[in-house]
């Protein structure tokens, strides 16, 4: 079967100043598909592209095989746009039932479809209660249901569990994995890279391109150096000794410990033994780096540029 | 105390900064003043052309016949004859013509007219006015040479406070004033509030007064700079009549800004969003304008609504900058709408220094 | 509880009973907090935990309903202005002027918190320096990278050098060097006798704090060193799946009952038991969904702290 999202050349932006730029990107039908970057990578302008709500500035995009925005994508598509875009004025069931109207959906039918989706989001019970007076994991749901309100084939979703608890959070991806199950394609942004890992492909965006795309555990594989952990007496004067030892390729303390990647055969018995040369007991011992850690190597190796 | 003053040197460094280099406000200081003053100063001196005018001739003397000749002829007013005063007032209130000019029985004898106008539409009044005198005179004076000069009697009816060509244009400058000065602060304080700065100040140790004059100076600055190049511009170009005390002008113009600056303050503790001060802006602004006197005279206003004039410091500055420009007068005949000013100013001021918490 | 201040040094910051109600809605319901110098304190928790109401009280612009806060021996509540000398504060919004370049942003906070002349050129020179902002100084802040721009307010945080430092989501959005660059710094603020607070929602984040305190709807609901709080979490409630398993155990898995999630990490698959469960009988149980490859307990991270102190309280059932 064809690609859920196919996209080659593409650059997009405001005003015509592009903020995405050269971007080729595919996903997979039934893929949850993660698109993980800093503020001002581009995540949010290019799902604004895939969404139809921004048209490419060059490029070509398709979506479920069509030009994003094209009518046939209208019911297939739906969005979930940071800060959600519900009416914080409306009831719970006010702004499902605005969402299912707009799909076409009255009557019997939509009283039944919020149910449904009320019940599926754990949100029944509290149909009544404004938009505005939910908690954060609450608006969360109630979003998602809204979103889902059109069976969608294509979800797009722009950081949708950014600052709610982790039990919400939880929850959130259990649901996102019953929408995978049920055949839909998931695209979703997100800037924390541990939670990209509960994705099945992640694309790094940076500065409006797509630097990488894969499975978690390939991105986080890092090739000739190896990722060590190290908890010493003094964590903050360690680092100074770490440095100077021949084989330690950069430090990271972490509050108590440290992160240390070193030349892949440096043993973790060898450099336990050169700190103690230096004076300092520590505890060493192997990691495995995930996303976030392989590519704060990457940025740091690269010596990310520091000037305008 | 001069810890005080360095952080205000450095809150109105950083305004000035700010000011200069934002383009819509630079434009915002320079164009919107002169359009202003363009457009009333230009309207102001329109000729009149085809203006309907009555002609009320009680004389029937061959003097008041030779000046209806030439009232009628050029074009610039369309004459309607009238048997009786009330005969033409009544086209006058009807409408139908904009002014009426009465030769009265003794025009022989003692050469004067009464002009009549209609002053519910001041400016047009002034107009014909203003003409039809300047016009009745030369023409006067060319016919009768040596014989006494004739005497003009203007009376603009519905409007008696109509009292000189140049009413209007010195209103202009306490009306550019006003909306320049009063958006202007509302705007610089709630643009501090919605980009968070505000936030960031507040955490600074930097007392309220502060914040509140950093804002309020830079802005009083903007509002003298426009006074000066509205006076400088209408004396300059437009030659209106400045016959007072300049002395008079500065002292009015500051406290009024105080007390329009105030208002923009207050503005400013009740929005949340730039959208929402310039629209509180405006509908401070709208009855302040229409209740000062600056086109309805406060006589002729119901009760409630002159009882509410009291309230505005455009009614004062208008007296002011009227006094100065028009009747020459000066920082001692005042005192009443200085103090006015000083006090709606104070006390506007002193309600968002409580509010801004 | 762990809410006291590391012993040796009298505490920077101590604040007591901390309670702000907007109307009818409680933010902040009585929150006791102690920093000493030198100490990088965390507040975690979900957006509308309580943590940005309580950071604002803490820095005398939010007035508390109840509640005490002494700061460097000053009553914050009731002498605000002269607590603010002594303390820095960068908003999780950036809050500085995006039409003054770099430069001017820092001289107009070094000029307000009464530096002058030569003594002003030279700290804002240091800021520029430390935060390694010396090749922007020029540019508008408008114009800066997120990342940057965080590095300018938390410039114009310290410039005074506060004897305590307040940070409202520091980390949110940026890349992870900068996020690893932004604590190192804060280590560095901290070794040269500051106390510093820091917000974040990114749980993944306490481990970078010498202590936290975790909120949950306006309350503490632990605090604690990271090693501390995560010897919370039940053992062997969090399990990795070692050796190759096959592309359905994780299916397998997640539809057992006393599975509350499977979710990959660092190229594992992480198995969160649901609070309650017993440890031994599951891994007994769900072995054979998993042979060859072995269940194995794995170190918690703060997400399984946070759920395991919730469910304590009897609300992870939920």
């Amino acid at each position: 079967m064809s690609a859920a999202v196919l996209a080659r050349g593409l650059a997009a932006g405001y005003g015509g100043r592009a903020v995405v730029r050269d971007l080729a990107l595919e996903v997979a039908p039934g893929e949850i598909f993660g698109l993980a970057g800093p503020d001002g990578a581009g995540k949010s302008t290019l799902l604004r592209v895939l969404v139809g709500e921004l048209p490419p500035l060059a490029g070509e995009v398709r979506v479920l095989g069509a030009r994003p925005g094209s009518p046939a994508l209208r019911r297939a598509v739906a969005y979930m746009p940071a800060g959600y875009g519900l009416y914080p004025d409306l009831t719970v069931a006010e702004n499902l039932d605005f969402f299912a109207t707009l799909h076409g959906l009255g009557g019997a039918g939509r009283r039944a479809r919020r149910a449904a989706l009320l019940a599926r989001v754990g949100l029944a019970g509290v149909e009544g209660r404004r938009a505005g007076a939910l908690s954060g994991g609450m608006l969360q749901k109630l979003a998602l249901a809204c979103a889902l309100v059109g069976a969608p084939r294509l979800l797009v979703l722009d950081e949708p569990t950014m600052g709610v608890d982790p039990l919400s959070r939880r929850a959130f991806w259990a649901l996102l994995e019953s929408v995978r199950g049920e055949g839909a394609t998931v695209v979703v942004a997100t800037a924390s890279l541990e939670e990209a890992e509960r994705c099945d492909r992640v694309g790094l965006m940076r500065e409006g391109r797509l630097e990488a795309a894969g499975s978690p555990a390939e991105l986080a594989r890092v090739p000739g150096v190896r990722l060590l952990r190290v908890r010493a007496r003094a964590p903050r004067a360690a680092a100074g000794l770490l440095a100077g030892i021949a084989g330690v390729r950069a430090v990271f303390p972490v509050g108590a410990r440290l992160a240390v990647w070193a030349d892949e055969g440096l043993a973790p018995e060898a450099l336990r033994a050169a700190l103690a040369a230096r004076g300092e007991t520590a505890e060493v011992e192997p990691a495995r780096p995930g996303l976030h850690e392989a590519m704060l190597w990457r940025l740091a190796a690269e010596g990310a540029g520091d000037g305008p | 105390m001069s810890a005080a003053l360095a952080r205000l040197a450095a809150l109105l460094a950083k305004e000035a900064r700010q000011l200069l280099r934002d383009p819509r406000m630079r434009f915002f200081l320079v164009v919107p003043p002169l359009f202003q003053l363009v457009v009333f100063g230009y309207a102001a001196t329109f000729e009149v052309r085809h203006a309907e005018v009555g002609v009320v001739d009680l004389a029937r003397s061959e003097g008041s016949r030779a000046l209806v000749a030439a009232l009628g002829a050029g074009g610039r007013f369309r004459l309607h004859v009238y048997r009786g005063r009330a005969e033409a007032a009544g086209a006058l209130v009807r409408g139908e013509v904009r002014a009426v000019v009465v030769f009265p029985h003794d025009f022989a004898r003692r050469p004067r007219v009464q002009v009549l106008a209609d002053g519910s539409d001041s400016n047009s009044a002034l107009l014909v006015l203003g003409q039809a005198g300047r016009l009745l005179r030369t023409a006067w004076a060319a016919r009768a040479g040596a014989a006494p000069p004739l005497a003009v009697e203007e009376r603009p009816w519905f409007n008696q406070a109509l009292e000189d060509r140049w009413f209007f244009v010195p209103g202009v400058i306490a009306n550019v004033v006003l909306i320049t000065v009063l958006v202007l602060t509302a705007m610089a304080v709630v643009r501090e509030r919605e980009g968070g700065t505000l936030e960031q100040l507040l955490v600074a140790p930097v007392g309220r007064l502060e914040l509140v004059l950093g804002k309020l100076l830079p802005v009083a600055a903007v509002g003298l700079a426009d006074v000066a190049l509205i006076v400088a511009v209408g004396v300059g170009l437009f030659g209106i009549p400045f016959r007072g005390e300049p002395l008079e002008l500065l002292a009015g113009t500051l406290l009024f800004l105080l007390s329009a600056q105030g208002l923009g303050l207050l503005v400013s503790t009740w929005s949340a969003t730039q959208r929402q001060a310039l629209l509180l802006s405006f509908l401070v602004i709208m009855p302040l304008v229409v209740l000062s006197g600056f086109a309805f005279p406060i006589e002729n206003m119901p009760g409630p609504a002159q009882a509410l004039t009291w309230a505005n410091p455009l009614r004062y500055y208008l007296v002011v900058v009227r006094g100065a420009f028009l009747k020459g007068t000066g920082l001692a005949d005042h005192p009443f709408e200085l103090g006015m000013m000083a006090a709606l100013g104070a006390a506007a001021v002193a309600a968002s220094l409580a509010r801004l918490r | 509880m762990g809410l006291e201040a590391r012993s040796g040094t009298a505490p920077l910051l101590v604040a007591r009973g901390l309670v702000r109600r907007f109307g009818s809605f409680t933010a902040v319901a009585g929150v006791d907090l102690e920093l000493a110098a030198g100490e990088v304190f965390g507040l975690l928790g979900a957006n509308g935990a309580g943590k940005t109401t309580t950071i604002r009280m803490l820095c005398g612009t939010l007035a508390p309903t109840a509640g005490s806060i002494v700061l460097d021996g000053i009553d914050v509540v009731r002498r605000p202005r002269a607590a603010r000398a002594r303390l820095g504060y960068a908003a999780q919004r950036f809050s500085l002027y995006g039409d003054l370049t770099v430069g001017e942003n820092l001289g107009l906070y070094a000029g307000l918190y009464g530096l002058r002349g030569a003594a002003r050129r030279a700290r804002v020179r240091w800021a520029l320096e430390a935060l390694g902002l010396a090749p922007w100084a020029g540019t508008p802040a408008a114009r800066l990278p997120p990342g940057h721009r965080r590095r300018l307010a938390l410039a114009a945080a310290v410039l005074h050098r506060p004897r305590v430092l307040f940070l409202d989501e520091p980390t949110s959005g940026v890349d992870p060097l900068a996020r690893q660059r932004l604590w190192e710094l804060l280590y560095r603020l901290a070794g040269e006798g500051a106390a510093i607070l820091v917000t974040t929602h990114h749980m993944e984040e306490a481990l970078f704090c010498d202590r936290l305190a975790l909120m949950h709807e306006g309350r503490v609901i632990a605090a604690g060193a990271p090693d501390d709080l995560r010897a919370r979490v039940p053992a062997g409630t969090v399990l990795e799946l070692e050796g190759a398993g096959d592309g359905g155990v994780r299916a397998r898995l997640a539809a057992r009952p006393e599975v509350a999630e499977v979710v990959p990490r660092a190229g594992r698959l992480r198995v969160r038991l649901r609070p309650g469960a017993d440890p031994a009988a599951a891994r007994a149980a769900l072995a054979p969904l998993v042979a060859p490859a072995r269940l194995v307990p794995a170190e918690p991270d703060f997400e399984d702290v946070f759920v395991a102190l919730l469910a304590a309280r009897g609300e992870a059932a939920a």
